[in-house]
């Protein structure tokens, strides 16, 4: 095996990966549901026995080229129909409702109420706060979005152009 | 190259993509991912597994069935640490408090192996430069750390400053606006902390 080889593999390699990055959109890698994850792995690992050709490069372009282009097709009917997507990538689980744990959600995902603390910690949102959740879902693996009540929304400058008002208008 | 073995290359690729799309979606959003240490781990094991069967390295059934068995046992291991009988400590390991009420916490930071310096980093991460602000800070099942300030260091709420959204927050949690001390998961003796 000539060093060389390696190095030309290594170069050749490295522009289909950065080719076929940008060819299937930044939310391929960046928006990392499990799937995706998993397929920039498999990608990853794709590359290694080409690179020390252990396989055929074009073996390579072949596999990396058709698992890309399977999950653009994926992608693409999971954007264009609701119930595919359903199917497909699966709508967010709803974890806590009116702060409460919602159990059959729990259950679903397997998540239990120490796990839900904790994500909710990483939100920083500590248990003393449920009750400010209207609703929180767990948008991609280990990441949760909390909407929150509307009287426990961050203060906006309109209302503290509320509170201004009034002392204004108090008689000092 | 024969065309022909590019073509069942191809075949095999469609195949595995199918195979861990099933995977992937019967395990829910937990289990294969960021949610633990060890999820991240697993999902890397299959990807190892996985090139293998598209190159046709190992036959597509030898491959599959080392698929099926990591992902059962990794399904069956979500359940018990579902339950939550001392198996889910075991498995995953329990967050660890590594700064209460604004003093460094050092049996939690040494567990994590962490000094001063990882701690001030992370809470930098957090917007948090003083410690006092830090209610609780807790490195979770992620590995990430969580900050919970305190009381008078939260951000401003609608409440705080509206009288109509004070009244709604007195209706929406019935006056009541501590949760009941069992389901306090918060405080730092229900995470078993580190001493």
């Amino acid at each position: 095996m000539s060093l060389f080889g390696i190095a030309l593999r290594a170069f050749v390699a490295y522009v289909f990966l950065l080719a076929l990055i940008r060819i299937s959109g930044k939310r391929i890698v960046s928006e990392a549901t499990g799937m995706q994850f998993v397929l920039a792995i498999i990608v990853g690992d794709l590359v290694d026995d080409a690179i020390f050709a252990s396989i055929p490069f074009a073996q390579l372009i072949v596999a990396a080229g058709t698992l890309t282009l399977l999950q653009l097709t994926v992608a693409i009917v999971a954007m264009l129909d609701v119930r595919a997507w359903k199917i497909l990538e699966g709508a967010p689980p709803i974890l806590l409702e009116n702060g409460i744990p919602r159990r059959g959600a729990m259950r679903h995902q397997r998540i239990n109420r120490k796990e839900i603390a904790s994500l909710l910690r990483l939100a920083g949102i500590s248990a003393a706060r449920w009750a400010e959740i209207k609703r929180a879902r767990i948008e991609e693996e280990g990441i949760v979005a909390v909407m929150f009540h509307e009287w426990a929304k961050p203060a906006q400058r309109n209302d503290a152009e509320w509170v201004k008002a009034r002392m204004r208008s108090r008689p000092s | 190259m024969d065309p022909r073995d590019l073509a069942l290359t191809a075949a095999r690729a469609v195949a595995v993509y199918a195979v861990m799309l099933a995977v992937i979606r019967f395990s829910g959003k937990r289990t294969i991912g960021m949610f633990s240490a060890f999820d991240f781990l697993v999902a890397l094991m299959l990807g190892e597994v996985v090139d293998e069967i598209i190159y046709g390295s190992v036959s597509m059934t030898q491959g599959f069935i080392g698929i099926a068995v990591i992902g059962l046992l990794h399904y069956g291991n979500s359940w018990l640490t579902y339950w939550d009988h001392g198996f889910g400590h075991l498995l995953e390991g329990s967050p660890t408090v590594v700064l209460e009420k604004g003093q460094l916490h050092y049996p939690g930071m040494r567990a994590e192996r962490m000094n001063e310096k990882d701690v001030l980093s992370e809470l930098r991460l957090h917007g948090v430069d003083d410690l006092r602000e830090v209610k609780v800070a807790v490195i979770e099942y992620n590995g990430q750390l969580s900050v919970i300030r305190q009381d008078w260091a939260e951000p401003v709420q609608k409440a705080d400053v509206g009288l109509a959204m004070e009244e709604q927050k007195r209706i929406d949690t019935g006056g009541d606006e501590e949760p009941m001390p069992e389901h306090r998961t918060d405080s730092p003796d229900r995470l078993g902390r580190t001493e």
